[in-house]
């Protein structure tokens, strides 16, 4: 951060918490199917 | 964010293809085992198909359409996933005291699978809850966590219910296990309601719950795209979570083989 | 007792310790010494008592205060609860969204001079979402802040 930017209270940058927080989402979501995909029986499969 | 064209000015959008491909696959993988005509898929996938078409589009917009935020700048589009996070969490736990109290009303099997079904999804939903909230903390608040009522509420209700699975993995005996559970659910409901008045309650880092009056329009919008994605997706996995359960208890209940006969 | 009236009883006396326990948090005042954090008017009618130990302040960055030398990376600043301020000092930068008219927690500690020597300074911004829009004043940004939590 430039030091100069100190009390502007406008955040800049940042993209990787953004990027971060939607890829967690998404990763858990999908993790959290699939362990339910293998936890099926396979007759409850449909 | 990332330079892409705005979502209204697709021909077809993401979400839409999503839902396409998926109509697409279910149709495929049943004509493929030529049963088509009499094995229908199960209800809940409806809800599965309509989450995560409005999940691709919701995400789609939060990451491209929404506007920056005044002072958060990109930062602000974490919203698009930590407030439904914590709608759906509120909501799913709502749900598993709902079905707690039903179960030990009634005694119907079906509410504790639902309980156990809906503790889980619920988890899953907090834990969703605490990581985005931690990754939209430090940009804005300045750290990741800090022992504030708001964050430290939310993090028992996550415990509590967890030990409401751990006690229901421990008791053996059906019946047992059903009514401490949902007991144990109600109980644990008290820490969903102080977590959500927390920020009423006391002082805390934490800012009071949004409402459309503090959010601009297009941003509002955007958020209830995606709460809605993050209902239907909940209905989808606690209904999966529901058949597997139902799956258990079934062949719990089966009687014991007979015993081998030997000359 | 029959199986089903036993849970019926579990049911409602599992309710009645929940609601129970929610009403009684709910009027249950916490003590001052259990609050996330003190106003400057609380820290400064403590007096002497407070000085020396790490406390948590919240009040708004007060207009005109802030001195940020970026070469010693020194922050100086009064924070206000609109009745008292306290001057704080502190190394390193704050966090990006720091700006005069906005909520902060700071920790750190009453000196013997009466100034709050700060550990961190952690941003508390109001529940206000919208784009940016030229022009548009600072201070509309922190209006709902004062009237949260107590």
């Amino acid at each position: 951060m430039n030091p100069s930017d100190v009390g502007s209270g406008i955040v800049s940058g940042g993209e990787s918490y953004v990027w971060a927080s939607y890829a967690f989402s998404w990763f858990l979501i999908l993790g959290y199917t699939l362990s339910l995909w293998l936890r099926t029986p396979p007759g409850e499969k449909k | 964010m990332i330079s892409l064209p705005h979502l209204a000015s697709l021909p077809v959008t993401p979400g839409q293809l999503t839902g396409l491909l998926a109509i697409l696959t279910i149709v495929l993988m049943n004509i493929s085992r030529g049963r088509v005509w009499y094995h229908l898929p199960s209800w809940e996938h409806a809800f599965g198909l309509v989450g995560l078409s409005l999940l691709v589009d919701g995400q789609y917009l939060g990451l491209v359409d929404a506007p920056r935020e005044a002072m958060m700048g990109e930062t602000g589009r974490i919203m698009y996933v930590h407030v439904p996070s914590a709608w759906l969490t509120m909501v799913v736990f709502l749900f598993t005291c709902i079905f707690a109290v039903a179960f030990l009303l009634t005694g119907k099997r079906v509410f504790d699978l639902l309980v156990e079904s809906t503790t889980e999804v619920g988890i899953v939903l907090s834990i969703l809850l605490q990581a985005t909230g931690m990754l939209f903390a430090k940009p804005t608040w300045g750290v990741y966590w800090d022992w504030d009522p708001r964050l430290v509420s939310t993090t028992v209700m996550m415990l509590s219910f967890m030990g409401v699975l751990s006690l229901r993995a421990a008791l053996d005996d059906a019946d047992r296990r059903a009514t401490w559970t949902s007991v144990g659910a109600i109980l644990a409901t008290t820490s969903m309601g102080v977590t959500y008045m927390s920020v009423r309650w006391w002082r805390s880092i934490h800012q009071m719950q949004s409402s459309p009056d503090t959010v601009a329009k297009p941003m509002v919008l955007i958020l209830r795209i995606n709460a809605f994605a993050f209902l239907f997706l909940s209905v989808w996995l606690i209904a999966r979570r529901w058949r597997i359960a139902d799956a258990q208890a079934r062949m719990d209940e089966a009687p014991p083989l007979p015993p081998e006969v030997t000359v | 007792m029959s199986p089903h009236a036993q849970r019926r009883l579990f049911a409602i006396g599992a309710l009645v310790i929940a609601a129970g326990a929610f009403a009684w948090l709910s009027q249950a005042s916490m003590s001052q010494d259990l609050v996330y954090y003190w106003s400057p008017t609380e820290l400064l009618s403590k007096g002497d008592a407070a000085k020396g130990a790490t406390v948590r302040i919240m009040g708004l960055v007060e207009k005109g205060s802030v001195d940020w030398k970026p070469n010693e990376q020194t922050l100086v600043f009064r924070v206000t609860d609109g009745s008292k301020q306290v001057t704080i000092e502190g190394k390193g930068a704050p966090p990006q969204m720091f700006r005069e008219g906005i909520g902060v927690v700071v920790e750190g500690e009453m000196g013997p001079d009466g100034i709050f020597r700060s550990h961190e300074v952690l941003v508390k911004h109001n529940n206000e979402y919208k784009p940016p829009v030229a022009g548009m004043p600072p201070a509309d940004m922190s209006k709902t802040l004062v009237t949260e939590g107590s």
